[in-house]
């Protein structure tokens, strides 16, 4: 049985508050995501997250080739992780570019795209996203590597649940909404900036993203501006699935 | 299906010590004025573990905090400088234990202890799977800190 303070927990907490900016629920989640690929050493890492009519958007990928993987599914309705949240189950492949269960992602994603791991992410018991690793050559998962994942799923989703307290919910619901908006935007954006100044993707990204710390300003509003738009309902969406 | 901050943290810290493959997984912070508090752990044990080391004033998470590296311990019990006897006395059945420090912000906010009830010789990789589950119970904290003033929805890209 677990015990904790609730008294001492609030004065650390309330320590912590202290001269600390909110950063809010998708920026945490993505420093999440970044840890589980040096956790375990994986090649990389994603979320994708599903909207209110079960469509499975990409959030976040740790790398380019990451990206491939989680627009490869969205764009297709198919895939490890894209079956991890319909079945409610950890779904893996040992090469997902030879894997015939999905034969169409093997010419939208990056070469180096191989071993593919999906875990559900639950809220109240019921898939909300999923959680995706990969590795870059073709990987044998043990029953271990799923039952670990799991539990960093479980880590994710109580950071979703201290996000929803009480009248939180809706807060936290126009965040993920948000953020999921605004990558399509910010993807738009990188493949502007790529096109442009002969960049590659994650050139043209960190370049945005230290633009963007440098004017104070979200990554999101510099994407949108460098594209002469005003926000995500001026865009395309292209990455429904389900 | 909201959850309150302690059980929040009681299945992130449950969580963790699985993810380890260790007995057991144990919180403390600093509090307002600066002091390492105990705050919980996933059973008596671990409890037993911070009280000590609160109660004495010494032990591997106060070495951990104190230095702001990792203090692993085969074996609690030996004699200094390799054990804490006079904390081990207080958490007989805690062995070995692993602390790490929690920092944010360039700024050190508290210590991760994991422990076994066996003693255990902490090898490289087990030190860095500490480190990167103590960035995310500081990811974890954070969350848990904003939640309590952070009303305002906002873009986060």
């Amino acid at each position: 049985m677990t015990h904790i303070d609730p008294e001492a927990l609030v004065a650390s907490l309330r320590r912590l508050q202290k001269d600390r900016s909110a950063t809010g629920i998708v920026h945490h989640l993505e420093r999440i995501v970044q840890v589980v690929d040096r956790l375990f050493g994986y090649s990389g890492a994603g979320l994708m997250f599903a909207e209110e009519d079960r469509t499975l958007r990409y959030l976040f990928a740790t790398d380019e080739r990451g990206r491939s993987l989680e627009r490869a599914q969205a764009v297709t309705s198919q895939g490890p992780c894209v079956a991890a949240y319909v079945g409610d189950t950890a779904v893996t492949t040992v090469d997902v570019r030879a894997d015939r269960r999905w034969p169409a992602l093997r010419d939208l994603l990056h070469p180096e795209v191989r071993g593919v791991a999906g875990v559900p992410i639950r809220l109240g018991g019921v898939p909300v996203g999923t959680l995706n690793v990969y590795q870059d050559a073709p990987h044998e998962w043990q029953e271990t590597d799923t039952q670990a994942l799991h539990a960093y799923a479980h880590v994710i989703e109580q950071v979703l649940l201290a996000s929803m307290e009480a009248d939180e919910k809706a807060v936290l619901a126009d965040q993920l909404q948000y953020a999921l908006d605004y990558r399509v935007v910010i993807e738009r954006a990188i493949g502007y900036l790529m096109g442009k100044h002969d960049l590659t993707a994650s050139q043209a990204f960190t370049g945005l993203r230290k633009q963007a710390r440098d004017s104070r300003r979200k990554v999101s509003e510099l994407a949108a501006e460098l594209l002469g738009e005003q926000g995500p309902r001026n865009v395309a969406n292209p990455d429904h699935v389900v | 299906m909201a959850s309150d901050a302690s059980s929040v943290l009681e299945n992130v810290l449950t969580g963790m010590a699985g993810l380890f493959g260790v007995d057991g997984a144990a919180l403390m912070l600093l509090d307002t004025q600066d002091r390492l508090r105990a705050i919980g752990a996933t059973d008596d044990d671990g409890v037993l573990l911070e009280s000590a080391q609160e109660h004495v004033g010494d032990g591997p998470a106060i070495a951990s905090a104190a230095s702001g590296g990792f203090v692993a311990i085969q074996d609690l019990h030996a004699d200094r400088p390799l054990g804490f006897p006079h904390v081990a006395v207080h958490a007989l059945p805690v062995r070995a234990v692993l602390s790490v420090p929690l920092i944010e912000g360039g700024e050190l906010i508290g210590v991760l202890d994991f422990y076994a009830r066996a003693g255990h010789v902490w090898d490289r990789t087990e030190v860095e799977a500490g480190y990167r589950l103590g960035e995310l119970m500081v990811i974890v904290l954070q969350v848990l800190a904003e939640n309590r003033t952070d009303r305002a929805p906002s873009g986060q890209l």
